[in-house]
């Protein structure tokens, strides 16, 4: 009955990979959204070159973990994140708060789109 | 453009993994729940390909998963002859020493024509050159010919697996009791049976052997 062996290898694998992507989608989106968050606070606070540091860290973790997160949820969601978080370090200034905040809740929910997109269930 | 390419590898690579894992089984006639996991592993193989803006894992994990769960659902069918019975079926017989029976053509949905095709594919022309005809639960037809003058009749299935062949006891004019009787006779008990073959003169009794390990 190797087959069957087999056949539970493919399981235990199936099951420990899905695992360790669900892992990583949930620690890569949390720490994308928690970094949006904390450069908004830091602009909110008016220290707008410390915001825009984290904003730019921010995109460029985001586009980082683009490859790996490809393999895992629709691309073009991926596509529309990176989108966003570019323009988000430049709006980092005191003349253009408003786009900032708006921006910033579209890489929030664009975010949740990312987890909603591995996690989704029918 | 490249994507698309690697892609393609990468399916290709895994759909002809999958299938030589499912054995030989999937390459030959297809029972109806070997049909469907093909089906299902070449759709499934072509929505990566087809849209890009899909992750490979979309395809590959489904792959990977059908395989699995048909290897484990054939191994289930051969511990468990009932639940076998449940998802292939039974041959059904159509054809009775010559004469056909049209009820159990009426309940299978095959029309005239479509075996008297399917009995021209064998080389045979007129339904009374039958001595035993079969629809197997694949849906194809076997046909085993009239014996000539002096010639042994073809041997029937009486019990295969615990499953009896009720309307092959009924033409011997045999019963479920006298098919125990036989076994008694035999020294063997339905379980032990393997395969039991009668063609109204001759038994052919195959008994069931412990599987040696690693040999499925």
């Amino acid at each position: 009955m190797k087959r069957n062996w087999y056949a539970a290898a493919i399981l235990l694998v199936l099951c420990l990979l899905l695992y360790l992507a669900g892992r990583y989608v949930t620690d890569t989106t949390d720490a994308m959204q928690a970094g949006v968050q904390r450069a908004y606070a830091l602009a909110e606070q008016g220290d707008y070159p410390a915001a825009r540091a984290a904003y730019a860290q921010t995109t460029w973790r985001a586009e980082r973990d683009s490859a790996l997160l490809a393999l895992l949820v629709r691309r073009n969601i991926i596509d529309q994140l990176n989108q966003t978080m570019a323009v988000l370090p430049p709006c980092a200034e005191a003349d253009s708060l408003a786009d900032l905040e708006m921006e910033t809740q579209r890489a929030c929910a664009q975010i949740a789109q990312v987890r909603q997109s591995f996690f989704g269930g029918f | 453009m490249i994507s698309s390419v690697v892609r393609t590898v990468l399916v290709y690579l895994a759909v002809v993994v999958a299938m030589r894992l499912m054995g030989k089984r999937q390459l030959g006639e297809l029972q109806p729940s070997e049909l469907v996991t093909t089906l299902l592993i070449s759709n499934v193989a072509s929505i990566c390909i087809d849209e890009p803006d899909l992750p490979l894992s979309a395809s590959l994990v489904p792959i990977f998963l059908i395989t699995a769960l048909e290897i484990l659902n054939s191994t289930l069918v051969w511990f468990c002859p009932k639940y076998a019975q449940l998802l292939l079926g039974k041959p059904v017989t159509i054809i009775r020493n010559g004469e056909i029976q049209q009820n159990e053509l009426a309940q299978l949905r095959i029309t005239a024509s479509d075996l008297a095709e399917a009995l021209r594919g064998k080389d045979i022309f007129s339904p009374e050159d039958v001595y035993w005809g079969v629809v197997e639960p694949n849906g194809s037809i076997t046909a085993a010919p009239m014996p000539q003058d002096g010639e042994a009749p073809p041997m029937l299935p009486l019990l295969i697996d615990k499953a009896v062949y009720k309307e092959n006891l009924a033409f011997f004019g045999m019963d479920a009791a006298a098919l125990d009787a036989l076994l008694v006779r035999q020294n063997v008990t339905r379980e032990k049976v393997l395969m039991l073959l009668y063609n109204g003169e001759k038994i052919v009794l195959i008994q069931k052997k412990a599987a040696p390990k690693g040999t499925a």
